[in-house]
This record gives C-alpha cells, structure tokens and sequence, in this order.
C-alpha cells in the first residue's frame, strides 16, 4: 500500500484535486456554519436577485464590509432588475453563530438568489451534502455487493459463477438510466425526504454493482489459484474467510481506483434524478434539484447564476476522475505477484 | 496403520484430446505411525493430485482415504483431520500470502484449534519458529522480507502450530537451491527423530527421498509401479522405469 500511495503523491494533479475535493466535503459537514442562511430561508422579495457585492468604501471612505440595499425595478422590456440604494447600509456580520451574515433588512447573495429570493451559495453547500454522500455511500453499498458477488462466483466457480454472472449480465443489459427511472417509479411516492434520499442510494448501487462483480472474478478465478489459498483451505480456513482475507484484499488496488472512477456517475445520476423532479425534493436543496430552474432558457439568459450548480458539479466529477486515474497509474503491479519475486 | 488409501481413482476431464485423463489410478498406500514414505515420479505423474485426495481438498471419483483407521466423515472428523494432517506446498514464494504477516501467517494455522491464551499462542509461535532453526523475533515482518528457504521454513513451521501427526512435503525442497535444500532437509530430519513426525514425501528427487524416508513408491502415469523399503528400491529395482529414474538421478554422464 505503501508504494502505492507514494506514487500517488507524485502526480501533482490529483493530489491538487484530492484537496479541492476535501475542501469540498468539509465545507459541506460544516455547511450550518459557513453559509449566511438555512437552505430553505425564503425572501421572495429578492427573486433571482444577482450576485450581490461586497463593500468596504462608501462615500469615499473605508469602512467596515458591507452590501446596500436593493431596490426592485422593472426595465423597459419589463424584466425584474435589481439597483443598488446607496442609502441603505447593511453591514456584515461575523462569527455570530454562522460564519458571516448580513443585517437585516440587507440580503447578501454571494453567488445570487433562486426564484424564491433563496441563497444559491448556501444551497449549494447544502447540496453538497445530498450530492456528495449519494455519490460516497451509494459506491459503498454496491462495491460491498459487487465484491461479495465477484468474490463467491470467482472462487467458487462451476454452478455458482454462472448462476450470479447471468444475473449481473440481466442487471447490465437494461440501459442504466432507463433501469433508475424504472426503479424510482416503484417507489411510493407518500415517502418523506429521507425515504427518498435513502431509497435513491439503494437504486443507484443496486444499478451499479454488476460491472465490478465481473471484473472481481475474473481477478478471482486466477487468485484462487495461489498456493497460500490452497494452504488455507488445507488448514481448514472456512470459505467465506479465505475469501475475505487472502482473496479479495488483493483486489484492492484495483477496486480501489475502480471505485474512484465509479463515483461520478453516481453523482451525475442523482442530479439527472433531481433535474427531472424524481430525486431529491424542494425545499431540499441538491445540485440536481437546484438545476431544475435552469430547464427554463428565459431564466437562464436573465439569471445566469442559477447554474452555479453545474461549475460544481462539473468540478467534483473531474476531481473524482482525476484521483481515480491517478490511483490506476499508482497500481502497483508487483503487488500481486507473490512480493518480490 | 496412520494413513491408507484404498483403491483411489481420479479422472480429469482434458481439453487436449476431449478424453478423459487417469491422473491417479487405483493407487493403495500406507503408511505406519513414525514411518516416512517418499513417492516419487516424474511430473505430471499424479503424485500432488494424489496428495490433494489424501489432504481432502479433491474428492476421489472413487477409492477412500482411512486416517487411524476410519474414513474421514462429518464436519468433526475432518476439523480433527485439518488439525492432524498438514500439508507444505512447492513454492515457497506463493504459499505465503504477501499481505499476511508472519505472525497472521501462523495465527491463521490455528483456526480449528480451541481457543488460547495470547500468551499460550506466543509461546507456541516462537516454539515453532525456534523448532525450525528461525528466531522468534520476526512475527512482525512480512515474507518478501525472507529468502526462499527461510519462507520454506515458515511454512513448516506453520504446518507444526496445531502438533500435527503426519506432515505432507509436496515438492517442498524442490523449488530450492541445493545448499538451502540441505539444511531444510535436515531440520526436517531433526524435527521427524523429535517429535516422531510421520512424512509423506512427495518428490522428483530421488536423493530427498532417500535422505527422508524408509519406504519408497514410484508412480507412473497416475498408477503406483514399486512400492517397496527404501533399500530394496534403491539397490534391487524392479521396474524398467524405475531403473531409468536411477540411472538419470546418480549417473552424471550425459551419454546413455
């Protein structure tokens, strides 16, 4: 494992791109604290309200942050806009229970507000953690499966083996995003948000574990093959532990990356999900459900920054694809072929 | 009699010809408490499937295997039967596991025992490593770390964790240099005049056998062709074949 994260290490890129990701996820855990509102905090009053900008010099002098009021307009082609009033001062706050809000009555929208006056930053760090952990536990749960199945059919073989490659190979053959819609649709729709956010992991790992499964035993079927597995079993090691010890371990360089890779698209799957209503549900926020605004091309070409959504969602998949190229160049080939023979 | 097979058979389905190959056929051999039987053949002979069937990892298509004197039947009798019969394979570079430590390695060999103490498992961990000629001080080191014959060594020495009665060699010096071989023979030696081990050597070596054991069989294309005292074999044999297996193991001339 050693050498394997060392040559990880030397690839610039992705150790970039492992910090961008960490700073994602903390930023995410600490959402409560670091956003100026809740993910739910309306103020209609601000609909799609532009990105607001943050002062610090009024009437030519400094002083301390603040953001002026805004005063709604409509423009000649009666479009809603937004003026700044230089009368109206709201000054920032820090560090009193959220890491910085503004006075009220002022809003501040760093990255602009949805149609209902909502905080886009915040909801995407709220959003962040929808959209992360989908990605993180729903890769878990299938790679469990996926491993487990590669595992047995792989060391067993015979009967056993073509019993669970059919039936990874019935999982593959109906198109992925057909199979989510299908899924989802069986789910009654009187489930409460974390019914939803849970039963949408379980459909997304439940698509996902079939391709690992056959790579896992096709790895398996030449690793049952090792001597020390032959040794365990004379000794009387039980399947299901040879398995977990001397089998599957061995994969892990490879799974390890597979995995990596394997994560976007759990991403991408649940924003699909969400942009099309079927994932999570408003007042929630997730990076898809957010997106679902921008379906609308009017509101997008007077609100642009309701794609926000999109920039981070583009950023978490190629980091994710970064790390996860990178870990497949780290794979050390020598590891598996018995230490250093 | 300690171990006995009876009429052992196994066919293996082969692709080359779509027939049926003999790997082991009609093979009986026993072999007394404290007595060592080398068998020996060339490769392909039959002679790892034949230990494979003896350790119970390949079940025979017919014939039986009797340890003490029954057949091993039931999860009870083969968990006593892993404990009392252990195996050491060929290479000793694939039959550690790299990931494993050594300690792992020789913990793992005491699945089936009942439970120990940590320090009863300690004790008995350096007891084997020491029996072994390896100090006790290398639990924690990896077998990459080890040269061919200390991992040799390891492995029997995990092979004795659980005091075992009959200690299968399959090829177990073979795979090493012939100084190394020397030394691992000798312990083996050692811990056999020790302990009053049983040996079941399996070996292309006709010298390993002769260093090991008192009775020797020959086997040829799946089928045991002499099976005699170690003496009678060696200078009285009977068979054209085994003949040849003499003449090519002590005769260092290439001309024939």
């Amino acid at each position: 494992m050693r050498s394997m994260w060392q040559s990880f290490k030397e690839n610039r890129r992705a150790v970039v791109c492992l910090w961008v990701l960490g700073a994602l996820c903390v930023s995410a855990a600490f959402a409560d604290f670091l956003t100026p509102y809740s993910f739910k905090d309306e103020a209609r009053a601000f609909s799609y309200c532009p990105p607001t900008v943050v002062h610090i010099m009024h009437e030519g002098k400094l002083s301390r942050p603040f953001v002026y009021g805004q005063r709604m307009e409509f423009d000649t082609y009666h479009r809603r806009i937004y003026i700044e009033d230089k009368s109206a001062r709201s000054f920032i706050k820090f560090f009193q229970s959220r890491l910085f809000t503004v006075e009220a009555p002022g809003r501040i929208y760093l990255l602009g507000a949805d149609g209902r006056g909502r905080d886009i930053f915040s909801r995407i760090l709220y959003g962040a953690r929808v959209s992360l952990s989908i990605g993180l536990i729903g890769v878990t749960i299938s790679f469990a499966i996926g491993l487990l199945v590669g595992g047995i059919a792989g060391y067993f073989g015979g009967r056993m083996d073509n019993v669970l490659m059919r039936l990874c190979e019935m999982v593959m053959m109906v198109p992925g995003f057909y199979l989510l819609l299908a899924l989802r649709a069986a789910v009654p729709d009187s489930f409460n948000s974390l019914q939803v956010y849970a039963s949408i992991i379980v459909i997304l790992s439940f698509i996902g574990w079939a391709g690992l499964a056959r790579v896992i035993r096709g790895m398996c079927l030449s690793l049952r093959e090792r001597e020390y597995v032959l040794a365990a079993k004379s000794m009387g090691v039980s399947d299901m532990r040879i398995i977990m010890t001397h089998i599957l371990p061995h994969t892990v360089s490879y799974s390890l990356a597979a995995l990596m890779l394997s994560i976007p698209g759990y991403i991408l799957s649940e924003s699909a999900l969400s942009l099309i209503g079927l994932g999570i549900q408003d007042p929630y926020a997730s990076w898809g459900n957010m997106l679902s605004e921008s379906m609308n091309i009017v509101r997008l070409t007077f609100s642009p920054w309701i794609l926000w959504p999109v920039f981070f969602i583009f950023i978490t998949v190629m980091c994710f694809n970064v790390i996860g190229d990178a870990l497949r160049d780290a794979v050390d080939p020598s590891m598996d072929q018995g230490g250093s023979r | 009699m300690l171990i006995e097979t009876r009429r052992i058979i196994k066919t293996f389905k082969s692709h080359a010809n779509k027939g049926l190959v003999k790997a082991v056929d009609d093979v009986s051999l026993s072999i007394k408490p404290q007595e060592s039987l080398g068998l020996v053949g060339e490769s392909g002979c039959g002679k790892t499937t034949l230990a494979r069937i003896i350790m119970h990892l390949v079940s025979p298509d017919s014939g039986e295997v009797f340890f003490d004197g029954k057949v091993v039947k039931g999860a009870e009798a083969l968990r006593l039967f892993r404990r009392k019969v252990r195996m050491v394979f060929q290479d000793p570079f694939s039959a550690l596991d790299p990931r494993f430590t050594i300690e792992a390695v020789l913990r793992e060999a005491l699945v089936l025992e009942q439970k120990m103490t940590c320090s009863e498992i300690k004790e008995r961990m350096a007891r084997c490593l020491g029996s072994v000629g390896l100090p006790g001080d290398i639990l924690s080191r990896y077998p990459h770390e080890f040269s061919g014959g200390e991992r040799q060594r390891i492995c029997i020495a995990r092979a004795l964790m659980t005091g075992p009665s009959l200690l299968i060699l399959d090829e177990a010096v073979s795979s090493l240099d012939v100084l190394v071989q020397q030394q691992v023979l000798k312990t083996i030696d050692e811990l056999r005049q020790k302990t009053g081990l049983t040996l079941l050597v399996i070996t292309h070596n006709l010298r390993v056998a002769r260093s090991l054991c008192q009775k020797i069989a020959v086997m040829k294309e799946g089928r045991v062709i002499e099976y005699d005292g170690v003496k009678e074999v060696f200078d009285t044999p009977k068979d054209p074949y085994t003949r040849q297996l003499m003449k090519a193991a002590f005769d260092h001339t290439l001309a024939s």
